[in-house]
């Protein structure tokens, strides 16, 4: 998923994510769930940075040969 | 009545100069004249009470002395556990349910004699709030009912800072302890991870979960976590170590202690108030006037921590409540569906790197606390908002200084520290190592000390 993606991308993103789990989202309730949807989507490429052997010895790796 | 602290309030019933039960009529009464325009409660238990109060005062009387609790008042979040008495969470999903047993902190408490005044406000769920939406109207804050209380363990702040009880029970997920302790003048303890049981208590996040008092008084959290405190083998988080000595070192103040000031958390804050920052200050020049060895440290970055938190706490509230979320949605406020909804959004990908985050972020506070014996940190960057600004979201820029150890699970308190200039009250964080909560504590005392929170009266109510 693109860090930064367009307020309709969004929108579809969380329709999908949102019937993928199976939740029915009330109608009157979309608009400001996609605003709150925004600002959490915005904190997650936190998540995935570079982590080095200096932060997780035991775990790191690489695909990359 | 309802200045005594618990201390107070025990000697006063072992010299035969007050009673179990007069503290328990104090204390409704003082419900029932000011719990009006408060909501703190949704459910006074006062037949419990003073059944409660009689058996304590006719215990103490015979010699039976089960501690400092001992005929003293109390209430609980109503998302603790009461074998025989509804406990419903704040919300329609769980409007009817009467367990059939107490939570662990519940049966402590009883155990140790203390006297049930009832069952307080919470956001639904610990998570939904303040809404209009609910079974239970929201509670309001005492300092000024046009402001929140602060949230989850809304009615447990606005209780003991109205005087309505010295102790009650609140739960700490992102800070729904030290939260409301915040915006209602009051200290909040959330324990260290693991330090008291959660069972029977419903939970928001499984692995961000803490159990802890609200309290006029760092003494009587103190008291409170020393009779909550210790290992529970079927609570999977309980750590089995020692119970500390809480109130031993109380009073020892601060001279020769190394406190640690992560300002980068609330200098680069984008929202924030100055008279906040600025009594963080003053408390941090009179720790130092103490004989403290007072200086700013780094930390990782607080975003980190905010979103390792909110990612993990999404999910596993999410988790628990996917079903009634997939059948039942209009049965929850709208505002906690509309935040329970956003765990559904996370991938496996996030929250196993929120995981992995979070080992990292553990391990970097572990190493402040090699050159620090405790930090010092805002807790809520504003005072309380009122209700109709609208500022109690659930975002990236929220006010609330908390998440960081619920995230690494070290044990904090907030403390006040004065009245801002529109009589709100302010106040700070203590953190301390992993189970040292002695030390925490006796900071705190210090803090409350040197702030004068102390000579503060109860807002007028």
């Amino acid at each position: 998923m693109p860090d930064s993606p367009t307020p309709a991308a969004l929108a579809a993103e969380f329709d999908m994510l949102a019937a993928r789990a199976g939740v029915t989202v009330p109608p009157e309730y979309r608009d400001s769930i996609l605003v709150g949807y925004a600002d959490f989507r915005a904190q997650l490429p936190l998540l995935h940075g570079p982590r080095t052997h200096l932060s997780e010895p035991s775990n790191i790796f690489s695909l990359v040969p | 009545m309802e200045l005594l602290s618990i201390a107070e309030a025990g000697r006063a019933l072992r010299t035969g100069s007050t009673t179990s039960v007069a503290l328990a009529e104090a204390c409704l009464a003082r419900i029932a004249a000011t719990d009006g325009a408060l909501n703190a409660f949704v459910l006074v238990t006062a037949e419990r009470a003073i059944a409660d109060a009689m058996r304590a005062d006719t215990e103490l009387a015979a010699g039976h002395d089960r501690g400092p609790m001992h005929g003293i008042p109390y209430a609980l979040k109503d998302i603790y556990d009461t074998g025989g008495i509804r406990t419903t969470c704040h919300s329609k999903l769980r409007i009817d349910v009467v367990p059939d047993y107490d939570s662990v902190v519940a049966a402590k408490l009883a155990e140790a004699g203390g006297v049930l005044l009832g069952k307080l406000g919470t956001h639904e769920f610990a998570l939904g709030g303040p809404s209009f939406d609910l079974p239970f109207p929201p509670a309001r804050n005492p300092w000024n009912p046009a402001h929140i209380p602060g949230g989850s363990s809304s009615g447990s702040g606005a209780a003991v800072a109205a005087g309505m009880v010295r102790m009650a029970m609140g739960s700490d997920t992102g800070g729904s302890i030290r939260g409301p302790a915040a915006y209602c003048g009051t200290v909040g303890l959330k324990p260290t991870y693991g330090r008291t049981s959660r069972r029977g208590v419903f939970p928001l996040s499984t692995t961000l979960d803490h159990c802890g008092p609200l309290s006029r008084s760092v003494e009587d959290s103190a008291i409170t976590l020393q009779v909550i405190a210790g290992h529970d083998p079927l609570d999977a988080a309980s750590a089995n170590m020692p119970v500390g000595d809480y109130l031993g070192d109380l009073n020892k103040g601060v001279a020769g202690l190394r406190i640690g000031i992560p300002r980068a958390f609330f200098a680069t804050a984008p929202i924030r108030d100055d008279e906040v920052v600025a009594a963080i200050d003053r408390v941090a020049a009179a720790l130092r006037a103490a004989g403290a060895i007072v200086e700013d440290i780094e930390l990782p970055d607080y975003a980190l921590f905010s979103t390792c938190g909110r990612v993990i706490m999404l999910s596993e509230a999410f988790a628990i409540h996917e079903r009634d979320m997939q059948t039942r949605p209009r049965d929850f406020g709208r505002l906690t569906f509309e935040r329970f909804v956003l765990g559904a959004t996370v991938t496996a990908a996030d929250l196993t790197q929120a995981f992995r985050l979070r080992r990292e972020l553990t391990y970097a506070v572990n190493r402040a606390f090699a050159t620090c014996d405790a930090l010092i940190t805002a807790s809520s960057l504003i005072p309380a908002p009122t209700f109709e600004s609208g500022s109690t979201a659930m975002s990236a820029a929220a006010p609330m200084q908390t998440m960081p150890f619920n995230v690494t699970g070290h044990p904090a308190l907030s403390v006040p520290t004065g009245l801002s200039s529109a009589g709100l009250p302010m106040g700070l964080q203590v953190v301390g190592p992993a189970f040292d909560e002695a030390t925490v504590l006796r900071v705190g005392r210090a803090v409350e000390v040197l702030s004068g929170w102390e000579k503060v009266l109860l807002p007028a109510l």
